[in-house]
């Protein structure tokens, strides 16, 4: 229940507000703040839950849903279910010939299709399907972890049903996705025009994001990413800065040939083998046995629908503009959260779906050399930018380049580096947006040539800035440096592991090497505008009249400037949280899929 | 000389009544075209004859007696359409038939 | 938890406890307590009496500690199995640890108690004691920790602090661009150290799979196996040097070696208590700590059985500690600044220390290392005493100072003896064992190149002498090069003075004289027996049989230990030779040294010596642009830097995003033809198809034209047709 509660609260707040007068602003951004709060509860509770070893595991919640659809089947077939039903793996083979010869007459039927003859003439082959559907996610790697499973039909024609869980990949992020919601909302009381619009259309995104982390059915999935666009090309469209409609239109077309990719392997996995099932958990545990052909090409289309929102360069052109031109908050959730959608997606998705193409050469590779392009590259034109948001926009990019090289090595540390680092970078990168819309307001210009002497007015900003720009920049003591050292350690180490092995393609050290001045180059960035903007005398007379921090930023600020030096100082304290979940899923993904 | 039967008083009629019908489609008197109506019900009049004479049984007179009826008919469609064609001169002061199209409304 | 720990713990932490205070104090009433500079001084004096109590309780009695106290405490794990990554808190309390942070403390305390009277006046005034906390803090964890992981984490927080204390006075553009600098320079050094570190973690987690294996004791357990022929880091020989020199190069930038000293010049733009303490006393000096922590793993396989004088990576080191010192020696003959010569006298000094690391002695260069921070601290302190009396850097403005600012020049003076090494100072017993083990070096290896170091750093003993009082005689005797400054120019308050006097004193006994208590008497040994690989490695190491049968080479035994192999003992029959000869040279320098610099600066006041020798002139001006290394970096890499960055920029936005708009374009005109197509194809069909039809009922619309005999006429086709049909059908 609070995984759905969680999910629908937004929208039920959507609805509410759209109900408001538009004239009563305050009252709108007040409802629209105590629904992302209310959202934000059973998310607490979850994170709480879940860190305790409480909720429904899915092993126990599928096994429980496989017997009550076992029960409800037509008396006649149910023996025969059942009997069937104790070799899942047989099954699967048995599905497949009868999907090839569903029409063909009693007679022509071997031995081994005739219990399915029976059970489809007893009107109970939906039940067998789905009793073999949930057997068999009961079994895959990720039913070990996953917690809080909410389980219904929704299409039973399509094989497409409810079905949602958490475990230690989504919940810091659904955790994330939830404070960034309030202190967005905190932060985006100074909005005037269109304020109902606003607050609805970022309701519906933050159901959207929560859904896209939970769903595990792929239909599902697909259809919260879909809902997430819409509400983005809207917040940059309307809400945003001189060129907001290119942004937003380059946004929406970019982001959706991507999903159109995902839309095809989707489809090709439901038809993959007559299983027709788009159970994330049922596909996972048969993964291992597609051939390499076809889990190339499903990886292929997934990368593709996932890299352009992490955003892996070369398709990361779209990032720039839409941070540039949308106003603050939504650059916060944008990279806050949204760019996880893409880091997430890979993890869930394109390695439990193809883990013995994620792991061969080619796509190690890929993946390394795209990810070392993201870190350096990135970090160059962070450097050249002239508009402050402009060079945290490519800061952003530079630091997802660490995701895809942990992602590439497949050895512990990297990969729970690579995953840490996504949450980190959503903590940070999320309040240097926040501080850059600071400065944004006051100023009305985000030239970076033009500033010089904030430190001076603000220290108290400056104070909150130094803590975000360090931790950007990967200092021990803050979590960005966790996540990039262990990031780095396992991209070094992937030689050394798998050196010898024959499912794993180990990453070769030269790109780890190359993608080591990243660090430098970050280093000189990030401090070129801390001296820049901060430091010196005020070179306008204006900036004299700027006013420190009023209450509304401190809130926002407080609690990611309080969770960098936390989870800086003690990151056990999230890395126990995934240790077993990102564990269980690697041993999974270098076994070439458990078979 | 042949014998004269019952095709030849066929040919005649169906030649009559071509010529009948010619002269209804052709003409623009409406005067003539009357007299074309005249040749048709005459040579439907000849075919009756021509099959009582030579296809019914003797002692009937059932074509004989449908002949008189069409004599009589023709000269009382005749008189009425006679007096609608003065009716319709005098509101349009013309027998061409041409002219009385208003029917195509 | 023992209690030597515990009372480690609480030296390291109880400067974080102020610089916390101070912080959380900012975050909820948005400035600092005005009372900052007490609670800071508070803290580091409660840490400095706990390092002199451990220091008198558990170093000097006895010969120091026999074994190391170790605690570790896990601070995060992933993984599992194998798999696992484990990072620990190790903690190492021994007597190189309880000596080093007996150097830091006390000269952070006298600095903080300096910093109260010379800040007094500036704007942030509790902030530059905030920052002192969190510096002190971070460079005593650095100390205490046995962990490289841990050691590297705080050796960045100690860079951050630098950044901060640099740029102390960021309106200046200067100050931001100097901390920006330093920052950036480390962090290029800091890329190698994490290389090496990680080099060094992947290839140890083989042997110990699923343990913590960033600690010293098993990177120096590892090397002990790679002495035995056995262990992980077989088959990846080089890898042992390569992750040598990249951890290596963590200590070129921070300890400003050359080729990455450049960052120090220009953090003078620091105060001058900030000099004093990072970058003269402590700060630089984690370099030199740290690579004698891994010193094992620098001399590589022979390190157990004493026959590591040929290991690449102690060659490089070696090397590079040579040309810093001479160069940096050289550079500081041509300083008009005062503070800039004492930073080049830092790092020449600093490449003395990494010197004696390269030929082969742990406890010479970290003896060095000790001395040298009391009196380069007193000489940094005093310089700001004269600044402050005199408002300015510059040497020209000063001169003669020594009768309006006695207590300054006796201070002074002290420090100058002790840094050229005249006898009966602290600097003269580590210099000598710092010669000493270079000549032994030199005579081992019996040829051009093993002299090398020794012909580098004798050169640099000579210079020392000479660069340090000549800044002493034009800042203090002859006549004022600035009447004005002169006249208003006065001695320093007490708690300015009081800080010299102490590290002064220091300066002259830390190298060890008589006192109860059993020290040795001008011979210094007092500190090598307590701080030398026998002592912190073999001892660390108690279960390890590799290291049982160590051998050690110390230089000042004078006889080699028991069973000690045919190198070994070789090299203590040369160290023996050597070890006259290279006193009465150093003798030699201190004297030359002294006395050239009194005839030139002080009889002839030619402040411009090179200038005043035309072949030497020329020199003169590469001196100045300090070898234009600095000038490279400024002038050619940083803008090669900014110009790629640009590069890139420039790419991403015309060619990358040129491709994806090109393709939006094209995706337009595609959609424009398809818009065309369907407009007159496919709409054309369908209204074409309903124009058919149009003219296909006005064409049957002509039929009806009201005429009867058009009517008759077409029953009697229809008519005949359908005869014509019955006849034909039949």
């Amino acid at each position: 229940m609070l995984l759905t509660l969680a999910i629908f609260l937004p929208l039920l707040g959507m609805a509410v507000v759209l109900l408001l007068p538009s004239a009563n602003k305050n009252l709108i951004r007040w409802t629209a703040t105590a629904f992302a709060a209310a959202a934000f509860i059973p998310i607490i509770v979850l994170s709480k839950g879940y860190g305790g070893g409480e909720g429904d595991s899915a092993e126990k919640t599928l096994l429980a849903q496989r017997d009550a659809v076992v029960a409800a089947a037509p008396a006649a077939a149910r023996e025969t279910i059942k009997s069937l039903l104790k070799e899942p793996k047989k099954l699967t083979k048995q599905l497949e010939a009868w999907s090839d010869h569903e029409h063909a007459p009693a007679s022509a039927l071997s031995d081994e299709l005739k219990p399915l003859a029976q059970v489809a003439a007893a009107d109970a082959y939906p039940a067998l399907h789905e009793a073999w559907e949930l057997t068999l996610a009961a079994e895959s790697v990720l039913a070990k972890d996953l917690r809080y499973v909410e389980y219904g039909q929704w299409i039973p024609a399509f094989n497409i049903h409810y079905f949602l869980g958490t475990d230690g990949l989504s919940m810091p992020l659904i955790f994330l996705t939830g404070l960034l919601w309030v202190l967005c909302f905190v932060y985006s009381y100074s909005i005037e025009e269109g304020v109902k619009g606003y607050f609805a259309l970022f309701l519906l995104l933050e159901t959207g994001l929560l859904g896209v982390f939970s769903a595990l059915d792929f239909f599902l999935f697909y259809v919260f990413w879909e809902i997430v666009l819409l509400p983005m090309y809207f917040l940059i469209g309307y809400w945003g800065g001189p060129n907001r409609l290119y942004a937003a239109i380059k946004f929406f077309i970019y982001t959706l040939v991507g999903s159109v990719l995902m839309l095809v392997a989707m489809l090709a996995l439901y038809w993959k083998d007559g299983m027709d099932s788009f159970n994330l958990l049922t596909l996972t545990s048969v993964s291992g046995g597609f051939d390499m052909h076809f889990q190339m090409w499903i990886f292929l289309a997934l990368f593709m629908g996932f890299a352009i929102k992490v955003p892996v360069f070369p398709f990361h052109t779209w990032l720039p503009d839409a941070h540039v031109q949308a106003p603050t908050a939504v650059s916060v959730v944008l990279a806050g959260v949204l760019l996880k959608m893409g880091g997430y997606g890979f993890y869930r998705f394109s390695y439990t779906l193809a883990p013995d193409a994620g792991v061969s050469q080619a796509m190690v590779l890929m993946i390394g050399i795209l990810g070392l392009i993201n870190i350096v590259y990135g970090a160059l034109c962070a450097m050249a930018q002239k508009d402050f948001k402009s060079l945290v926009a490519y800061s952003s990019v530079s630091h997802m380049g660490f995701v895809l090289l942990g992602m590439a090595a497949m050895t512990t540390e990297g990969m729970q580096g690579s995953v840490l680092q996504m949450f980190n970078h959503g903590v940070s990168s999320a309040m240097m947006f926040l501080l850059v819309g600071v400065l944004y307001e006051r100023a009305h210009h985000r030239d970076l040539d033009r500033f010089g002497g904030i430190g001076l007015q603000m220290p108290y900003y400056t104070g909150f800035a130094i803590i975000g720009f360090f931790a950007s920049l990967g200092l021990p003591g803050l979590n960005g440096f966790i996540s990039e050292a262990l990031v780095f350690m396992g991209s070094f180490n992937s030689s050394e592991f798998f050196a010898g092995n024959s499912t794993v393609y180990a990453l070769p050290r030269w790109i780890v090497y190359l993608a080591l001045p990243g660090v430098v180059f970050t280093a000189g960035y990030i401090l070129w505008t801390v001296q820049r903007v901060y430091m010196g005398t005020a070179k306008k007379e204006e900036y004299k009249t700027f006013k420190d921090l009023n209450w509304r930023e401190v809130f926002s600020l407080t609690p990611l400037a309080a969770m960098c030096i936390i989870f800086g100082v003690w990151p056990a304290l999230i890395l126990d949280y995934m240790n077993a979940t990102l564990d269980h899923l690697r041993a999974f993904v270098v076994s070439g899929g458990g078979i | 000389m042949p014998e004269i039967g019952l095709n030849h008083f066929l040919i005649v009629s169906a030649l009559l009544f071509s010529a009948g019908i010619g002269v209804v489609i052709s003409r623009k008197n409406a005067i003539a075209v009357l007299c074309g109506v005249e040749l048709i019900l005459n040579a439907a009049a000849l075919n009756f004859v021509a099959f009582n004479r030579y296809s019914t049984p003797d002692a009937r007179l059932d074509g004989q007696i449908f002949t008189i009826f069409i004599i009589i008919l023709a000269a009382a469609e005749a008189a009425v359409a006679l007096a609608i064609l003065l009716n319709l001169f005098q509101q349009t002061n013309t027998v061409d038939v041409d002219e009385a199209d208003t029917m195509k409304e | 938890m023992p209690d030597t720990i515990k009372i480690a713990l609480l030296i390291v932490v109880l400067p974080l406890a102020a610089w916390v205070l101070g912080f959380a104090h900012a975050a909820f009433r948005r400035r600092l307590p005005a009372c900052q500079d007490w609670i800071s001084t508070v803290a580091v004096g409660g840490s400095m009496a706990l390092s002199l109590w451990l220091f008198f309780t558990k170093v000097l009695p006895g010969g120091g500690m026999a074994a190391p106290e170790v605690w570790s405490c896990r601070w995060f794990a992933i993984g599992s199995g194998a798999n696992a990554f484990i990072l620990n808190f190790d903690v190492m309390v021994d007597n190189l640890t309880i000596l080093m942070n007996c150097v830091v403390t006390i000269v952070a305390f006298l600095v903080h108690v300096y910093s109260r009277s010379y800040m007094h006046d500036e704007d942030r005034y509790p902030r530059f004691f905030l920052h002192l906390s969190l510096f002190t803090f971070s460079m005593l964890g650095l100390l205490v920790t046995s962990n490289l992981m841990m050691l590297f984490i705080f050796w960045e927080l100690v860079g951050v602090c630098s950044y901060f204390l640099i740029g102390f006075f960021f309106l200046k553009k200067s100050a931001g661009d100097a901390s920006k600098k330093a920052f950036v320079v480390n962090r290029i050094g800091d890329a190698f150290f994490m290389a090496g570190i990680f080099m060094i973690g992947g290839i140890l987690s083989k042997q110990w799979p699923g343990e913590g294996v960033l600690s010293f004791q098993r990177i120096w357990e590892s090397i002990a196996l790679l002495g035995q022929g056995t262990g992980p880091w077989i088959g990846h020989e080089t890898e042992v040097a390569l992750a040598g020199v990249f951890i290596f190069m963590g200590c070129v930038t921070k300890s400003a070696q050359f080729p990455l000293h450049v960052w120090l010049p220009d953090a003078m733009e620091g105060p001058t208590p900030v000099s004093a303490l990072i970058h003269a006393a402590t700060m630089v000096a984690a370099g030199v700590y740290m690579v004698a922590r891994m010193f094992p793993l620098m001399a590589g396989k022979g390190y157990t059985s004493g026959e590591f004088f040929d290991s690449p990576a102690l060659w490089v080191i070696a090397i590079t500690g040579g040309i810093t010192a001479l160069m940096s020696g050289t550079i500081a003959l041509v300083q008009s600044d005062l503070k800039k010569g004492l930073a080049y006298s830092t790092c020449s000094q600093l490449g003395y220390m990494v010197m004696a690391l390269g030929v082969g002695s742990m406890g010479a260069g970290l003896f060095h290392l000790f001395t040298h921070a009391f009196f380069k601290a007193c000489l940094f302190l005093g310089s700001g005493s004269v600044i402050h009396a005199v408002h300015s850097q510059e040497m020209k403005d000063m001169g003669g100072l020594k009768k309006k600012m006695p207590l300054t020049y006796a201070t002074f003076l002290v420090s100058c003896l002790a840094i050229a090494g005249t006898p009966l100072f602290s600097g003269f017993l580590s210099k000598e064992a710092v010669l000493g083990q270079a000549a032994a070096f030199g005579a081992h290896h019996q040829g051009v190149l093993g002299w090398i170091p020794f012909a580098l750093a004798a050169a640099t003993a000579f210079l020392t002498a000479f660069y340090m009082f000549r800044l002493l005689f034009l800042t203090f005797h002859g006549k004022p090069g600035n009447q004005h400054k002169f006249d208003h120019a006065h001695e320093s308050p007490f708690a300015m003075s009081m800080p010299l006097v102490v590290l002064a004193i220091l300066a002259v006994i830390a190298g060890g004289i008589a006192l109860p208590g059993g020290l040795d008497l001008g011979t210094g040994h007092w500190f090598q027996d307590r701080v030398n690989d026998k002592v912190l490695v073999q001892q660390a190491m108690p279960e390890s049989a590799a290291f049982k049968d160590m051998q050690a080479h110390m230089v000042h035994l004078h006889e080699p230990a028991h069973g000690a192999n045919a190198a070994i003992a070789s090299f203590h029959e040369h160290a023996h030779h050597v070890h006259a000869p290279v006193m009465y040279m150093s003798l030699a320098a201190v004297i030359i040294g002294i006395g050239g610099a009194w005839l030139l600066f002080v009889r002839r006041r030619h402040i411009d010596l090179v200038g005043g020798i035309p072949p030497l002139a020329r020199y003169r001006e590469v001196l100045r642009n300090l070898y234009y290394v600095d000038w490279f970096y400024c002038q050619r890499v940083v803008p090669t830097g900014k110009d790629i960055a640009d590069l890139a920029k420039a790419f991403d936005k015309h060619v990358v995003d040129a491709i994806v708009n090109a393709v939006a374009r094209g995706g337009a005109h595609v959609a424009w033809f398809a818009g065309r197509v369907d407009a007159i194809v496919v709409d054309g069909a369908v209204n074409g198809s309903g124009a058919s039809m149009m003219a296909l009922g006005r064409f049957c619309r002509g039929f009806v034209n009201g005429r009867i005999q058009d009517y008759v006429k077409y029953t009697v086709w229809g008519l005949g047709l359908l005869l014509i049909w019955a006849v034909l059908a039949h």
